[in-house]
């Protein structure tokens, strides 16, 4: 075999390597980056404990004065978004029982529609009804967890 | 004296310049989901890096070379080509990360989306590393970049329980999550532990002149800046521990990042993190579309500097303004910026193999770094660190996949 044909084999298989590498690399980025309908109760669970906690400090620090109106309505509706994604994600998932389902949709339906009044607290700068929301907010989040523990769930 | 200042300087550069959105996002969700458990991830990626830096610093002051310049003389063009092609694919996604960090802070900030901002940051990153030299663009954001030693202020005015963080730093088993606990480990080392800092760190010695005198200065930057930056990203998971935990948030969307000095700060908290954010992001956006561009350039023989006019060396500007173009397009595509930040930093650690490998041998060539050859410790922690790469290397796609979350 002579130089040529081995430098060609060689860059034939560094061109083939990299479409390799490359392939691996976006296939993985959009596994990652797409969500994924089969998640478990466990971790739906964790999710939405954690965006009522979210939404909790974030109306606590706006009504505080701590964040700006912007900053917290933003969120608001980041957190409206997930939320959403969420109760279709539970919708569609397949790994969890009828009834689990269920109790799962209510509270990221609950938490969606309060991430939606706080949305539009902010925006009418209504700090009182932020107030009120904490109050929501942290009975619906204990209310998840009492669930996350029944189902053996929680890491906190 | 003028030695003592340019330690000094090169110090205060290594601090401002070491967070990122990479250091940022992993110290945080380690932080909420494990409390001070993974801080031992933090310190093990400062010591890896601190050996790798100090070495392309010693590489560059004796030899003349930067570390891609040498692999290439010494390995050949086609396994740089290789190196290029693997390296060049998971920096853009750390390009693109670092370019949405700075848009997640201007969107914070405005409440206008990050997507839009995008193409305004590109538009100044660009005008940056067009007009200024090289000296402005290291310099100049890794001073603003000391605004981020408010996380260490955070850190001790929250009172955590010190002892409980020293202990983190031996490492544990999990007690929950244990696949979500690794993927985070790896993580926290890839954004440790990236090649495009040791090349870059490398580059830089060549650009500002370095000498064989000069290996004494090197050892100090690379094991004090280093070290303070560490302490930095320590301080980091520290407050997110503090904050996030208690309260149950783990962390899965960047808007939770505004929230984790209010505690510390109270309404300053969100103005420090949001300057923290954008000075470090952007620093490191284009540290990474520079080493990008030194990567091609170097690996090809162009002319290339950011000490010399754009016009002295074309190919070069071109290639950066690709890059800058090309990790733009990943935020304008909308890709979730927390997500592609962590799936960038893993990444990087599962490509450490190929760039630390010739790295070792070049370090032990005589012809390259004459009598400043490594000791064997030096050998023994680089070593040690390969095969470290190697088991990241391995672990890295299935844990994204399965404990990715």
């Amino acid at each position: 075999m002579n130089i040529r044909s081995k430098r060609g084999d060689r860059k034939t298989r560094a061109l083939r390597l990299c479409a390799t590498a490359t392939l691996i690399a976006l296939v993985s980025l959009s596994v990652s980056c797409a969500s994924d309908p089969q998640k478990g109760a466990r971790q739906e669970l964790q999710t939405l404990s954690s965006w009522a906690a979210t939404l909790r400090l974030l109306a606590d620090s706006w009504r505080e004065g701590s964040v700006p109106s912007r900053y917290a309505a933003k969120t608001a509706d980041e957190a409206h978004e997930a939320l959403q994604e969420e109760w279709h994600s539970i919708e569609q998932s397949t790994t969890t029982s009828a009834e689990a389902r269920a109790g799962l949709s209510d509270h990221a339906r609950t938490l969606d529609a309060l991430a939606a009044t706080l949305a539009q607290a902010v925006r009418n700068e209504n700090r009182e009804a932020a107030g009120q929301l904490i109050a929501q907010l942290s009975d619906e989040q204990k209310s998840v967890d009492e669930l996350a523990r029944g189902a053996g769930a929680g890491n906190r | 004296m003028k030695k003592i200042m340019e330690m000094a300087l090169g110090v205060v550069t290594s601090v401002g310049g070491f967070l990122e959105i990479g250091s940022i996002a992993t110290a945080a969700q380690a932080g909420a989901l494990f409390k001070f458990q993974l801080v031992w991830a933090i310190i093990l990626g400062g010591i890896c890096i601190t050996f790798l830096v100090e070495q392309s610093g010693r590489l560059a002051a004796v030899s003349g070379h930067t570390v891609p310049d040498a692999i290439r003389e010494r390995f050949g063009f086609n396994y740089y080509l290789f190196l290029l092609a693997v390296l060049a694919l998971v920096t853009l996604l750390v390009l693109g990360s670092e370019i949405g960090g700075v848009c997640v802070a201007l969107e914070m900030a405005t409440g206008i989306s990050f997507r839009w901002w995008a193409v305004v940051v590109a538009l100044l990153m660009w005008l940056v590393l067009w007009k200024e030299s090289f000296s402005v663009v290291e310099y100049g954001t890794a001073f603003l970049g000391l605004v981020t030693l408010c996380f260490v202020v955070a850190a001790v005015v929250m009172h955590p329980p010190w002892r409980e963080v020293a202990w983190g730093a031996l490492p544990t088993l999990p007690t929950h999550d244990r696949l979500r606990y690794w993927f985070v480990a790896v993580s926290i080392l890839g954004a440790s532990v990236s090649p495009y800092l040791m090349f870059f760190y490398s580059s830089g010695a060549v650009e500002d002149g370095w000498k064989e005198d000069y290996t004494t200065v090197n050892r100090v930057i690379a094991i004090f800046g280093m070290s303070f930056g560490t302490f930095i990203s320590v301080a980091v998971l520290v407050i997110a521990a503090l904050v996030y935990l208690p309260r149950g948030i783990r962390v899965e969307h960047y808007a939770q990042l505004g929230l984790m000095l209010r505690d510390a700060f109270g309404v300053w908290g969100f103005w420090l993190l949001l300057a923290s954010l954008f000075v470090a992001c952007l620093g490191a956006a284009m540290e990474v579309t520079l080493e990008l561009a030194y990567m091609v350039a170097q690996g090809f023989g162009w002319n290339w500097s950011k000490n010399q006019k754009p016009k002295e060396e074309a190919r070069f500007s071109l290639t950066y303004t690709a890059f800058i173009a090309l990790g733009t397009l990943l935020v304008v595509a909308g890709f979730d910026p927390l997500k592609l930040t962590i799936f960038s930093m893993a990444l990087t650690a599962a490509t450490l193999p190929v760039a630390i490998i010739p790295f070792l041998v070049l370090m032990n060539d005589e012809e390259y770094v004459e009598e400043h050859t490594n000791s064997w410790f030096s050998n023994a922690a680089v070593v040690a660190i390969i095969g470290l790469a190697f088991v990241l290397a391995v672990v890295t796609i299935p844990l994204e996949i399965f404990g990715g979350g």
